[in-house]
């Protein structure tokens, strides 16, 4: 294993590999537990705000088969939250520095597909 | 000075190779920089706008899950060329929904850049 | 306002210039290069419309030993920069 790849335990002794961006090595791996652990090696607390857009990333990508840029999680967002929360500065609120990529990261998808 | 105006033709068959997905992902990036690129299906490549695709042999992604997802890149309506279908003995009821239908020599007269896939 | 296109196979094995015939406007320019060269022999380019501006890039018919053509004109590597230059767009039809 290389230096810079990290790793988290789960409570059961399963370790997950990560990539050098901090995404699942292995997408299938992914669990609620995963997840929290991934926040948690972040310095993230997931609250119901977080979750919710997390399924809804899930959701996305299971149907288009990509990780939504912003400008798309914006849109879904909105959809499915509704005005308040389909705004950018909400999602930036819950997921500081990049929403697309850190929400895709913590709901187990690939990097979004030119996310800038 | 405006942007300059993207279109994007796809015009090969989805799945044999990975032009369709490319050409996607440049649109793609096109919505991600400025302005949502236009996107126009011709010659085989009306053929990724069939409806009732499913994932290859091996479960290789195709592009029909992405071409629905680009209504939220606003790259809105999948544009394609009636001679294509007509050729392949399609219709448009064939398609799946959110297409139109486009003449490509307009298309090409009323944007800057040209990106074929 | 003028679009160049560029035919870079052979039209036998495609079916680029019926595909082309539909997207070419009044006063575009084609240039044929590559093996697309081997479209300057032979009827294939008459199904392009009228008012097309159709040309062969020379370098690429000397090396095929294609060596004259009834449709298309001969240009040069500096005078395909030259066209790329005078039309407003380019697509190149591989």
């Amino acid at each position: 294993m290389t230096p810079d790849t990290d790793t988290l335990t789960l409570v059961d002794g399963t370790i997950i590999a990560l990539d050098s961006d901090g995404h699942l090595q292995n997408l299938e791996c992914w669990s609620f537990e995963v997840a929290e652990k991934m926040a948690e090696h972040e310095g993230r607390i997931l609250t119901p705000e977080h979750w919710e857009v997390i399924e809804l990333l899930r959701d996305f990508y299971a149907r288009f088969e990509m990780a939504p840029a912003m400008r798309a999680l914006v849109k879904a967002t909105r959809q499915r939250l509704g005005e308040q929360k389909g705004s950018s500065i909400y999602l930036m609120s819950l997921f500081p520095e990049s929403p697309a990529r850190v929400a895709a990261r913590l709901a187990g998808l690939p990097r979004p597909t030119n996310c800038l | 000075m405006d942007s300059k105006s993207i279109l994007v033709i796809v015009r090969h068959p989805p799945h044999g190779s990975s032009w369709v997905r490319e050409g996607l992902e440049t649109a793609l990036v096109g919505a991600a920089l400025s302005h949502p690129p236009t996107i126009l299906f011709s010659g085989d490549g009306v053929l990724a706008l069939l409806s009732h695709q499913q994932r290859g042999a091996l479960g290789q992604k195709g592009s029909a899950a992405m071409l629905e997802g680009l209504s939220f890149y606003d790259i809105e309506p999948l544009w394609y060329d009636q001679r294509s279908l007509e050729d392949r003995g399609l219709d448009v009821d064939q398609l799946m929904s959110g297409c139109q239908q486009a003449c490509i020599a307009d298309m090409i007269a009323r944007h800057d850049v040209v990106m074929s896939f | 306002m003028s679009t160049l296109h560029l035919i870079n196979r052979s039209p036998f094995s495609t079916n680029i210039l019926q595909e082309l015939a539909d997207a070419v406007s009044q006063g575009d320019h084609v240039l044929l290069v590559e093996d697309g060269v081997y479209a300057a022999s032979g009827t294939l380019l008459h199904a392009l419309p009228k008012g097309i501006e159709l040309w062969a890039l020379e370098e690429d018919c000397m090396s095929r030993g294609v060596t004259s053509s009834d449709t298309s004109k001969m240009v040069d590597m500096a005078g395909f920069v030259a066209l790329t230059a005078t039309t407003h767009r380019t697509v190149s039809w591989f």
